[in-house]
């Protein structure tokens, strides 16, 4: 797969703890395991919220990248998995924002050719979802997929712990409303 | 409660994610709006977040690794060789700011010289003069091509950046 975003340390909001010298933060076994556990999730997440799955790859490599570039001083395993995610968010306010600017590939259509089960419900799912606003997916995919608590949401997100509570309040309300107009709801 | 905040939020968003509901907690979920609201996301992010993961076709870890782990190489090459780059522009810089400086300074000098190069060339023009015209061809030339390398020479210097 060609790569639409070159390594490059654009886009990264943790300059400031990148290492300075020509190593990366862990041995090749060690990351091929933290990869095994976070690398399903993580591309789900920035699938679903990129909307297109090639982008989605692109900033999956990235993150990784970013992350081998970077320094972890005493973090837990559930602090390292944040942490990714939020350079995975960054990355992807990153991809928003040279979208605007230059048209990079919009979410894409879901496939409509496949009879599966699988697809058919994702073609359900899907456009309903990217539908949100890219702040909304991340709020509501970290809470309600990932499971992280208010307090973690706003660490990966930059934002305030005490505004979370609000925010995925609006969106809930947003989502729920949209899916009953869509018939997803439990009464139909 | 009230429409956006219930005391029941977290047993009902728990009773969602697990599927495991009891009768008060479904009969509060259908009255609520916002136990409403939240059962109804809680389903679709979990149904819409196993899709997603089940869709994953993983690009190869080994890959991303060495591809990590040669670019930090090649960055740490460039860190290493912009010391070098910053020399060369900066020498380029100072002998094109010495020649304008030459050129500035000695014009007076060269104006007279260029006026007595006028009168050789006139003279050259002139029938039976053949020698003087290929001595003046040639350094005109030679003027023409050392200005043409330079020109070449800093051109380089400044693409390669």
């Amino acid at each position: 797969m060609t790569s639409e975003f070159p390594l490059t340390l654009e886009g990264m909001g943790e300059r400031a703890e990148e290492r300075p010298g020509g190593t990366l933060s862990l041995d090749e076994q060690t990351f091929n395991e933290f990869y095994a556990k976070t690398s399903p999730s993580l591309l789900a997440y920035l699938s679903r919220v990129s909307g297109n799955r090639t982008v989605a790859h692109d900033l999956l490599q990235e993150a990784y990248y970013h992350f081998l570039r970077t320094r972890l001083p005493g973090m837990d395993n559930a602090g390292t998995k944040s942490y990714l995610f939020r350079i995975a968010t960054n990355l992807l306010r990153d991809h928003f924002r040279a979208a605007k600017r230059r048209r990079l590939p919009l979410p894409e259509a879901p496939p409509d050719a496949d009879t599966s089960e699988r697809i058919q419900l994702r073609s359900d799912l899907e456009p309903v979802f990217l539908e949100l606003k890219p702040r909304e997916r991340e709020l509501l995919w970290l809470a309600y997929v990932e499971g992280y608590s208010h307090q973690e949401v706003a660490e990966i997100l930059g934002l305030k712990a005490l505004s979370i509570r609000l925010l995925l309040s609006r969106c809930r309300r947003k989502l729920a409303r949209m899916l009953r107009e869509r018939g997803l709801g439990p009464e139909d | 409660m009230n429409f956006s905040h219930c005391t029941k939020e977290q047993a009902v968003e728990q009773a969602a994610r697990s599927g495991r509901w009891d009768d008060d907690l479904r009969a509060h979920a259908a009255a609520c709006s916002v136990c409403a609201d939240i059962a109804l996301v809680v389903r679709f992010m979990q149904l819409d977040g196993e899709l997603a993961r089940r869709e994953a076709g993983l690009p190869d870890p080994g890959r991303i690794w060495w591809k990590a782990h040669l670019r930090e190489k090649q960055m740490a090459a460039e860190r290493a060789v912009r010391p070098i780059a910053v020399c060369q522009r900066v020498a380029c810089l100072w002998g094109t700011l010495t020649a304008t400086s030459i050129l500035v300074w000695e014009w007076p000098r060269l104006s007279s010289r260029l006026d007595g190069l006028k009168l050789l060339l006139h003279q050259a023009a002139s029938p039976g003069s053949r020698p003087q015209t290929d001595l003046f061809a040639f350094i005109g030339g030679s003027l023409f091509m050392f200005l043409f390398s330079i020109l070449i020479t800093l051109y380089a210097s400044w693409a390669e950046e």
